[in-house]
């Protein structure tokens, strides 16, 4: 049996690239509201003690492997009350972060089966591959 | 108990039966002709490769709804509910503004097809409708539940082969179907994008289901949707899917592990 053609690509860590991408975003808004992020996560109490009453800003834009994700936070007496996502091209399925599946999908390749699901075969597809593989025949 | 392997062409495409039946030969082989027949039918009613045909008429505006056998008007509904279940990914109505509802009507037929031996009382086979496989409950032999998933080139390709292998035996799953551009390009729209473009962000998926025409219809939908297909399709009950990127990458929704064939000893 044939090896997979694909190549494995490192998967990043759950939830990994939308903590950078957090961090990024706060970063960029920082500056406006005070957020000494480091010190102090959004998933705490974060630090926005510099704003005064009620205010939301938006972050840049930032670009990432699978695509854009640019963050709104709503700050009220200093404290991060929310964190939304603006945008997020990233699709949601790379945000779920399924892991990929090369090795299992690999693994199972030697075992035998009785049918080939694929796009729809056409008639001439398949008369074409028949051929081919009678032509093989010994 | 005999067993039986068919070959049919129609709609473009293969349809293979194979399996074993009590039946007397003979009559295994005329169930087999009235499945066939029904795939000749529904070819006939729904071809827009034939110009003579009900769709291709109505596509032409040269008849009307009405004017159709009432067939039509189900798959029409049909369609319009399957529009509904999949957020708009799912659409017969083309981008010229036609009605196609080829996504539906070949696994609509295959399943009807397979009620015809089914309901004869033969439940030991599986049913290969041009790629998309239904696989019967009474399937006794191991290797007939376990399905190979083609590699995304043509199988007339010299590289043609396997990607992986499902199993889905006692799985309580009896469908699979595939979408991809592999075999007859991008044949697929996207009826949500601005100019209905055809989708590319996937080159392969392949949804499993107790049925085949839920496991076709949401393979062509996730095709048309592209990578939040991976997220929109882990909140549909009773279905799993496997994505093949354009990057080459492969995932699927968080079931699907458990379906990858074990290796044999």
């Amino acid at each position: 049996m044939q090896s997979s053609n694909f190549q494995l690509t490192p998967i990043e860590p759950k939830r990994g690239w939308k903590a950078g991408a957090a961090v990024i975003g706060l970063l960029s808004v920082g500056a406006g509201v005070g957020v000494n992020f480091f010190l102090n996560p959004p998933t705490s109490t974060a630090d926005a003690s510099g704003s005064t009453g009620t205010q939301t800003v938006t972050g840049d834009t930032i670009s990432y492997r699978y695509g854009e994700i640019q963050l709104e936070i709503t700050t009220t007496g200093g404290q991060i009350k929310s964190i939304t996502e603006k945008v997020a091209t990233a699709s949601p399925g790379y945000d779920t972060a399924f892991p990929y599946l090369h090795d299992d999908a690999i693994a199972a390749q030697g075992t035998s089966f009785a049918n080939l699901s694929g796009a729809t075969f056409s008639s001439e597809a398949y008369r074409e591959a028949l051929a081919s593989a009678i032509s093989k025949l010994q | 108990m005999h067993t039986f392997d068919h070959t049919e062409l129609c709609m473009g495409t293969v349809f293979r039966f194979a399996g074993n039946s009590a039946l007397p030969p003979v009559e295994t082989k005329q169930l087999i002709e009235q499945a066939c027949a029904i795939l000749h039918e529904a070819d006939r009613i729904f071809s827009l490769y034939k110009p003579e045909s009900p769709l291709s008429q109505l596509a032409a505006g040269k008849t009307n709804l009405a004017g159709c056998p009432p067939v039509v008007s189900e798959i029409w509904d049909a369609c319009d509910q399957w529009e509904k279940t999949t957020n708009g990914f799912f659409s017969a109505m083309t981008p010229q503004n036609t009605f196609d509802p080829s996504g539906l009507v070949k696994t609509w037929a295959a399943q009807l097809a397979a009620d015809v031996l089914l309901n004869a009382g033969v439940r030991d086979f599986t049913l290969n409708a041009g790629g998309d496989i239904f696989i019967a409950d009474g399937v006794t032999d191991a290797v007939n539940w376990r399905i190979g998933i083609s590699k995304t080139v043509s199988i007339a390709s010299p590289e043609a082969g396997v990607l992986t292998v499902l199993d889905l035996k006692g799985t309580g799953f009896n469908s699979m179907a595939t979408s991809g551009s592999a075999e007859r390009g991008l044949h697929i729209w996207n009826p949500k994008a601005p100019g209905k473009e055809s989708a590319q962000e996937l080159l392969q998926v392949s949804v499993i289901a107790k049925d085949l025409v839920t496991a076709d219809v949401w393979a062509t939908a996730a095709f048309a949707e592209g990578i939040r297909a991976v997220s929109h399709l882990t909140e549909v009950p009773d279905i799993q899917a496997l994505f093949i990127f354009a990057d080459g990458q492969i995932t699927g929704t968080p079931g699907v592990i458990e379906l990858f064939a074990k290796p044999e000893l």
